[in-house]
């Protein structure tokens, strides 16, 4: 890739790995989603394993499994203010059957929910804080419950300060065709 | 003389039947060798991989006769396989999910596979069908291969269950295979391309449903088809999922490992450290329990780290490194530019045995 793909401009992105990372940082949930192969000493395992950043609806199996899954909506900017934007983080749980059942005295995807909503409600960790808004049970068929929880944000929307995308404005400037020979986006930041 | 008429007797059977068939037994194990159908085959049980002639098989002899005649609209036609009377107690080979290896009538051997026992009052037959597909797929980074035999499934009416509705399958291709180390490697979702030469995209299928003991040493496999993915489905050597990793997968290692050599183990399930996440610990499995000190170089391709036998703690570009006794922990700083480096590690011990892995780095 052209652009610095450390200093990727798109909050969507960036607030996704910071979630991923909280999840599986969290020794609690890795217990509590129970997966014998994630070591505890290598948590990040669980990335694509039981925790996925887009909602996976779990498909035919060998093995019953507990998942966690997120995503994150762009919601519009805001009635009043424009330059602020509602942000939607969803978090679905998914937990088979089998494994509802738990010896901590509560059902796993409710305890998964729980193991979320105190980590991320009123968290300040997106920039923004989280406030919790539903928590809903729900299941996808005979074999899967579910536990859907969501959470709102407001956020600055692609503030700014300047009203244009930054290569056409670097090309007003000085003109130049090749996207290769753009300069990457930030740094000068003055208009 | 009456006792001796007896024993002679009864050794033809106690009943009219036991005579019967120990006559035909007789008649048949005579005039062996006087039919069109006789063949001389060798049988393979296979442990993992594809089957192969060894100095230690022989040549069987058996009867090669029709179950089913080809017909238009349906599968393959399923042939009997007849061994000489006592044959299976002499060669553990024979049996349900073992392979065959004939030769047809020109002259051309041919691969077949046992797949049921039909057991009969006399003369017990097998049903084989011909090895129509190698089957190929990857598991922990290894090429498995292993001959199979497709068939279409018209008993698979119940279809695919999705929980709230069911889909029901037209021609449902099934696969079947012998049960071994390799296959049972095969689980749900696996995909697979089977297809002729020459179509872009192949086709590509993925196992809905397993079989495996009916009958016992013989598993089948229902396929539904399924997206092929030019990113990672190889159409060359057809293999699907073959590089969802930057470190590509081999084919199994036939050689004996040699006695300097030892294994890297690490902590997780892949040989994958992520940026940013926590350290990536691999050991030195040394052959015996004496204590040595391991040296590891680390090399990502660009740059090479070059270790001692202390303990140490040392950054390396954006790679921490710390080595500890016979393990050594890497971890990655938050740079997401270093996704899909490979690492090189080589261990060595004092003694002169050395060690390798290849880790990737992922995000």
């Amino acid at each position: 890739m052209i652009r610095d793909i450390n200093q990727i401009d798109d909050d969507i992105v960036r607030k996704k790995r910071i979630i991923g990372e909280m999840l599986y940082s969290d020794p609690d949930i890795i217990e509590v989603l129970d997966n014998k192969d994630i070591d505890s000493t290598c948590p990040e395992d669980a990335m694509y394993v039981n925790i996925y950043p887009f909602i996976r609806v779990p498909d035919v199996q060998d093995v019953a499994r507990s998942y966690i899954t997120y995503m994150l909506d762009d919601v519009g900017p805001g009635r009043t203010n424009s330059t602020m934007k509602s942000q939607y983080l969803q978090v679905v749980i998914f937990v088979h059957k089998d494994l509802v059942k738990t010896n901590y005295g509560a059902e796993r995807h409710d305890l998964l929910g729980y193991l979320i909503r105190d980590n991320l409600n009123w968290s300040n960790v997106l920039g923004l804080q989280l406030s919790l808004i539903s928590s809903r049970e729900g299941y996808t068929d005979a074999n899967y419950c579910t536990r859907t929880l969501q959470f709102e944000m407001t956020t600055p929307n692609s503030v700014k300060p300047f009203n244009t995308n930054p290569y056409e404005r670097k090309s007003i400037v000085n003109r130049k065709d090749n996207i290769v020979q753009r300069e990457p986006v930030g740094g000068d930041n003055n208009g | 003389m009456f006792e001796h008429y007896k024993n002679r007797m009864a050794h033809k059977g106690s009943n009219l039947s036991e005579m019967l068939r120990a006559q035909s037994n007789m008649v048949i194990e005579q005039t062996w060798d006087r039919d069109p159908n006789y063949r001389r085959v060798y049988v393979v049980k296979v442990g993992s991989g594809l089957p192969k002639i060894t100095a230690k098989h022989e040549l069987i002899d058996v009867k090669f006769n029709v179950d089913s005649y080809q017909k238009v609209g349906s599968d393959e036609p399923a042939y009997h396989l007849q061994f000489r009377h006592g044959a299976e107690k002499l060669n553990a080979d024979i049996g349900v999910g073992s392979y065959v290896y004939m030769e047809d009538e020109d002259g051309e051997w041919k691969w077949w596979l046992l797949t049921a026992i039909d057991e009969r009052p006399q003369f017990r037959q097998y049903i084989i069908l011909e090895c129509n597909w190698t089957l190929k797929w990857v598991f922990n980074n290894q090429i498995h291969s292993c001959l199979a035999v497709q068939r279409y499934q018209s008993s698979y009416s119940s279809g695919l269950d999705f929980g709230s509705r069911i889909t029901s399958v037209d021609d449902a291709t099934s696969i079947w295979v012998p049960t071994n180390k390799s296959t049972q490697t095969i689980g749900y979702n696996q995909k697979f391309l089977i297809s002729d030469v020459g179509r872009i995209p192949p086709l590509c299928y993925e196992v809905s449903k397993i079989s495996d003991t009916s009958p016992v040493g013989l598993t089948k496999f229902s396929l539904s088809q399924t997206l092929y993915n030019d990113k990672t489905d190889n159409v060359e050597l057809m293999i699907a999922d073959y590089s969802t990793s930057e470190i590509l997968p081999e084919y199994p290692k036939n050689e004996p490992e040699s006695p300097n050599t030892f294994d890297i183990s690490y902590n997780g399930i892949n040989p994958t450290i992520k940026v940013g996440g926590s350290a990536k610990v691999f050991t030195a499995n040394l052959p015996d329990d004496n204590h040595f000190n391991v040296k590891w170089n680390i090399s990502d391709g660009a740059n090479m780290h070059e270790g001692t036998y202390n303990n140490y703690t040392q950054v390396f570009g954006d790679y921490t490194i710390v080595v500890k006794d016979q393990t050594m922990s890497i971890k990655v700083t938050n740079n997401y530019n270093l996704i899909g480096t490979i690492l090189n590690i080589f261990a060595e011990c004092d003694d002169g045995s050395t060690g390798a892995i290849q880790v990737e780095v992922i995000g």
